[in-house]
């Protein structure tokens, strides 16, 4: 299958100014007039280096803690934000150079779209469910005619099982469920490629949380499109992805379709990911636990692993050598310097 | 039924809130107890009632709330019946509450070791000159790193996680007997997530407390309560021991609820959605509130007096037609 996302290398970095002037050039000047301290300033690495691809027609699930740069990774994909270096490639063309403020204007705007987290917010009080729906037909696909906005907008209500009354309420007249339709019906009225959910069910009720994942199944189905999942419910991701990527402060940690990751964890991170989800039968006391936070995305070091200091399996060599890139099997990776498996070979990037 | 004395006993509990487009007949019949040294999850929809059974409890229902019938004890305490300073007395000392989302429950601009020190002044545990000693002590219990420096950290300082374990330290500073955990890791991170509720499990065995958990992630209920409280529309439908409850739930929603949580294997195939949503508490319901969205429902099921039986030793259900 070809790729419709390639991602490689990206990398947001922040530059913290503000921090007792670091940023302002004569208080910079000052200080090195003054003292001896080295000018530096502090940079948040909050991506540092992802790479990944997605295939048409599949489904990747992104997981991680909150702080690890999902969110930023999600950002950048979806072009609200522009990365510091790296390319993504969509369908081909590379998008990356596109500044965010200009990328509404081309055509790929239609071609990714997100679902964001939590229907209850991330809906605009003031507009009717229509007028949600309706508003990315206007703005993409210059729909302006009425009656044609209107068929337009009821379809896609049905193809989100929004019954059609319910298209004249404003969010807080709506449930949970209805309001997660909405939500999905706006992202997927311009028909995009590639939609990306950001935690679509974590705001939901278990009992409607299984008929909008089996929504997003049937809409996958029906309209081809490509799925980026990001989900702290590991349970949801098992269900509904091909591939699943770990990420840990910034980094790609293991990478895997999703029976690899779940049946056989290679990173620690992963492993204690999957021993924290609660399970309903009790299976006794293998479980891997984490110990204190993570560590700062300020400034890493480069020759050391970043999950030293929480991993439970982590020696001396952890802060002295970053990990290498290992691969454990077709199309499975981890990063860690204990994962059996071959180093990669050089020029075989993509894992 | 269990001969000891439980910690907290709720005995046919009504809680309506008067609002302007109606009565909201929030709970109805609702009984459970809990005794010393065992976690009880209180599980169901968001809107089941499970928070207002736990902050009737602990006498800090919202003025608009009435207690219409039933009764409250608590540690011997008539809790529905007794004045406000008694139950300031108790509050803390007695029972002791965790809140969801820990960075909005504590205050902003106060530092977390002084905020556990206020705690314990209030109790008398402490004096001004060994408050701080104390509160780094209590700090230390729930296994903070560091816990002299993190003693002067301000919430924003801090990680969710870490304002959770200030909370549970704040909670557990007078030594309660019951402590109720409302969502205790809604919004945190799988992993920390984890590490919380091991903590809990861990201080609560430790202490021989009685813990009330209140979640709606059956899975999470399931992996450290002994006893689960099954709640919809504001009626206990269902409680028995963990175990029991997953061999053999009896009540077709706590089925239907089993069902529509994803478990690590299988496929989408196997989890169902519970259809409907949860009635209108304002409007006037048939005795089972779940009639609507259940099928196995039929006409007898909506004879009146609908009430709890015992379908094996513990294990109660609500329900004409159990499973």
């Amino acid at each position: 299958m070809s790729k419709l996302l390639d991602v490689r290398e990206i990398r947001k970095l922040y530059v913290l100014t503000g921090q007792g002037g670091s940023g302002n050039p004569f208080m910079r000047w000052v200080r090195a007039r003054l003292t001896s301290a080295v000018d530096h300033t502090p940079v948040l690495h909050a991506v540092d280096g992802v790479s990944f691809s997605i295939d048409g027609g599949e489904s990747l699930g992104l997981v991680g803690e909150s702080g690890c740069g999902k969110s930023t990774l999600v950002g950048m994909l979806a072009r609200l934000s522009d990365p510091t270096s790296g390319n993504i490639d969509f369908d081909g063309k590379d998008i990356s150079e596109v500044p965010s403020k200009q990328f509404h204007d081309r055509p790929e705007r239609t071609d990714i779209q997100i679902v964001f987290q939590d229907p209850h917010e991330s809906l605009n009080p003031r507009f009717t469910a229509f007028d949600t729906i309706a508003e990315p037909l206007k703005r993409l696909k210059g729909i302006t005619n009425k009656k044609e906005l209107q068929e337009k907008v009821e379809a896609v209500a049905k193809q989100v099982d929004l019954p059609l009354q319910l298209l004249s309420r404003f969010p807080h007249q709506m449930s949970g469920g209805q309001k997660a339709r909405v939500n999905i019906g706006r992202a997927v009225a311009v028909s995009p490629k590639l939609l990306i959910l950001d935690e679509p069910t974590s705001a939901l009720d278990v009992s409607v949380q299984a008929v909008i994942l089996k929504l997003l199944v049937q809409l996958k189905q029906d309209l081809g499109m490509s799925y980026l999942f990001v989900s702290h419910d590991l349970n949801v991701v098992r269900l509904l992805c091909d591939r699943v990527i770990v990420m840990y402060l910034g980094q790609i940690v293991e990478s895997g379709t999703a029976e690899d990751i779940f049946t056989s964890p290679q990173h620690p991170y992963t492993r204690a990911l999957i021993s924290a989800i609660p399970n309903t039968d009790p299976a006794g006391d293998l479980r891997v636990r984490l110990s204190g936070d993570p560590k700062s995305p300020i400034d890493p070091d480069p020759n050391a692993c970043r999950f030293h200091g929480r991993c439970p399996m982590g020696e001396d060599r952890c802060s002295r050598t970053a990990p290498p890139k290992r691969i454990i099997g077709e199309g499975h990776y981890a990063v860690c310097h204990f994962a059996d498996g071959s180093p990669e070979s050089a020029g075989d990037s993509n894992g | 039924m269990d001969k000891r004395i439980p910690v907290l006993k709720v005995d046919d509990l009504d809680v309506e809130f008067r609002t302007r487009s109606g009565t909201v007949r929030a709970l109805q019949n609702v009984s459970f107890e809990v005794h010393r040294g065992e976690m009880v999850g209180i599980v169901g929809e968001s809107g089941s009632g499970k928070s207002v059974s736990a902050m009737t409890a602990m006498g800090i229902l919202d003025p608009a709330g009435q207690v219409t019938k039933g009764a409250i004890t608590l540690g011997g305490l008539d809790v529905l019946n007794a004045s406000e300073s008694t139950l300031q007395e108790m509050r803390g000392r007695e029972v002791s509450m965790i809140f969801q989302s820990p960075r909005t429950a504590l205050n902003p601009i106060r530092s977390v070791g002084k905020q556990i020190s206020d705690v314990l002044r209030r109790h008398g545990s402490a004096t001004r000159q060994n408050a701080r000693k104390k509160a780094v002590k209590a700090l230390m219990s729930v296994r903070i790193p560091d816990p002299e420096r993190r003693h002067d950290a301000y919430p924003f300082e801090l990680s969710g996680g870490m304002c959770q374990r200030i909370m549970i330290a704040m909670a557990l500073s007078c030594r309660p007997e019951l402590l109720i955990a409302d969502e205790p890791t809604t919004g945190l991170d799988v992993t920390t997530q984890a590490a919380i509720m091991d903590l809990i499990r861990e201080l609560a065995k430790e202490r021989n407390m009685a813990t009330v958990l209140i979640t709606h992630d059956l899975a999470m209920a399931a992996d450290y309560c002994d006893r689960i409280v099954v709640m919809h529309a504001g009626h206990v439908i269902e409680s028995a021991p963990t175990a029991e409850l997953f061999a053999s739930p009896c009540h077709p929603y706590t089925a239907k609820l089993m069902k529509a949580t994803p478990r690590g294997e299988g496929s989408l195939d196997d989890i169902e959605s519970i259809a409907g949503s949860l009635p209108d508490l304002r409007t006037e319901l048939p005795p089972c509130r779940f009639s609507a969205r259940c099928e196995r429902f039929e006409d007898a099921c909506n004879a009146p007096h609908l009430l709890a039986h015992e379908a094996t030793p513990g294990h109660f259900v609500t329900c004409r037609r159990p499973l």
